[in-house]
């Protein structure tokens, strides 16, 4: 990874993104089905309760690196208000990928804890 | 890359009609260069989209349409440099599609030999025959000749219309005598001069040779003015001559004789 994900820090109360991170969580949320970039972008603000909040500028690029990587596909679909829209789903290698950053991100969590544990 | 799953091209090679590009019909892919517009035309309405969905939530809030849209524009941010970061994911993405695009042909081929084979020869010969008619014509008609004035050169041979034997019609060349009896007529060309291949072998020293070269008359060089590197050239007077004399190619005079002057002079028998 070479990009740092930026977020809006508009107020202190928003938190940096780590860098890399972006690519796990738009695979999570996917998860629940398919989606659109604003979709994704929603949900995630919504599950960090309005912590993160996901630069378009971030987003995008992130989502046609991921579709072209094969991790995501895309599809498009009619979404509300009958506006056409590009859906994004998992694809079993996304999945798979899913899983295994997952299990790397726990372990990082575990291991940072552990470090900065009050002595 | 090659690990993509079940979207990707993984299934049989079938044939050059199934098109590998996945079920988002050429989007997931970079296929070929071409979709690239559509591309652009995709990425444009899917900013499109999400800016229209973020003005609808602003508006539901009970802020006015115009209001709504100006504000999600303006915390949307730049959507030019947005849209050239995304198109930046695709840049790089597509010489590796086009690596990928090569293997699968590679792949392909090496499926049904015998197609491989057919079409490597016939591309082959189509390339080597094209190429060895270019190089005849390039020499033949392309390049000037190394004289000046190359273009006034022109060749004469002679053809009978008529009541005549088999053996005499068609383009024939001319017998000595009938050049000597043209030139002396001629009021058309600058000069007239004969040239008739020989062969002969060349006994001066050890090992003797086979030289090809030209019979011609006296004023053969002086006609394409030619200049000798030693000695000198044919005069006209050589056609009448009781000894041939003999003019050396530069390259056999190297060749031979290494360039030794003292050539020059000498008779040989």
């Amino acid at each position: 990874m070479f990009r740092v994900y930026s977020t809006r820090m508009s107020s202190s109360k928003q938190v940096e993104l780590l860098q890399g991170t972006l690519d796990m969580l738009i695979l999570r949320t996917l998860q629940w089905g398919a989606q659109h970039g604003h979709g994704i972008g929603q949900a995630i603000r919504h599950s960090s309760a309005d912590l993160l909040k996901i630069e378009r500028g971030s987003l995008y690029p992130a989502l046609h690196r991921l579709e072209q990587q094969g991790l995501i596909a895309a599809e498009w679909k009619a979404s509300e208000m009958n506006r056409r829209a590009k859906y994004y789903r998992l694809t079993a290698a996304g999945k798979k990928h899913l899983v295994a950053e997952q299990s790397k991100w726990k372990l990082l969590v575990r291991t940072i804890a552990r470090v900065m544990r009050p002595a | 890359v090659e690990a993509v799953g079940e979207d990707n091209r993984a299934g049989d090679a079938a044939g050059v009609e199934q098109h590998p590009a996945g079920e988002c019909a050429g989007e997931a892919d970079m296929w070929s260069f071409w979709k690239r517009k559509q591309r652009e035309r995709d990425l444009d309405d899917e900013i499109a989209h999400d800016l229209a969905l973020d003005a609808d939530e602003r508006a539901r809030e009970g802020v006015s349409r115009e209001e709504a849209e100006h504000a999600s524009r303006r915390d949307f941010g730049n959507v030019a440099l947005v849209m050239e970061e995304t198109r930046g994911v695709w840049g790089w993405m597509w010489i590796e599609a086009l690596v990928q695009d090569l293997r699968y042909g590679v792949r392909t081929l090496r499926k049904s030999p015998g197609f491989a084979a057919t079409a490597i020869v016939a591309l082959a010969l189509g390339i080597g025959v094209n190429s060895a008619f270019f190089s005849i014509f390039d020499q033949a008609a392309l390049r000037p000749l190394a004289i000046p004035e190359g273009d006034r050169l022109v060749g004469i041979s002679e053809s009978f219309h008529g009541q005549f034997p088999r053996m005499m019609r068609g383009y024939r060349v001319l017998s000595y005598p009938e050049l000597v009896y043209y030139a002396e007529h001629n009021h058309v060309f600058t000069h007239m001069a004969a040239f008739a291949p020989a062969r002969g072998l060349a006994l001066d020293g050890t090992p003797p040779e086979t030289v090809s070269g030209s019979l011609v008359s006296g004023d053969y060089f002086s006609m394409l003015s030619g200049r000798a590197a030693a000695g000198r050239m044919l005069l006209p007077e050589d056609s009448a001559a009781p000894n041939a004399v003999a003019v050396l190619s530069y390259p056999f005079w190297q060749r031979r004789f290494g360039g030794d002057p003292a050539v020059v002079g000498p008779s040989y028998a």
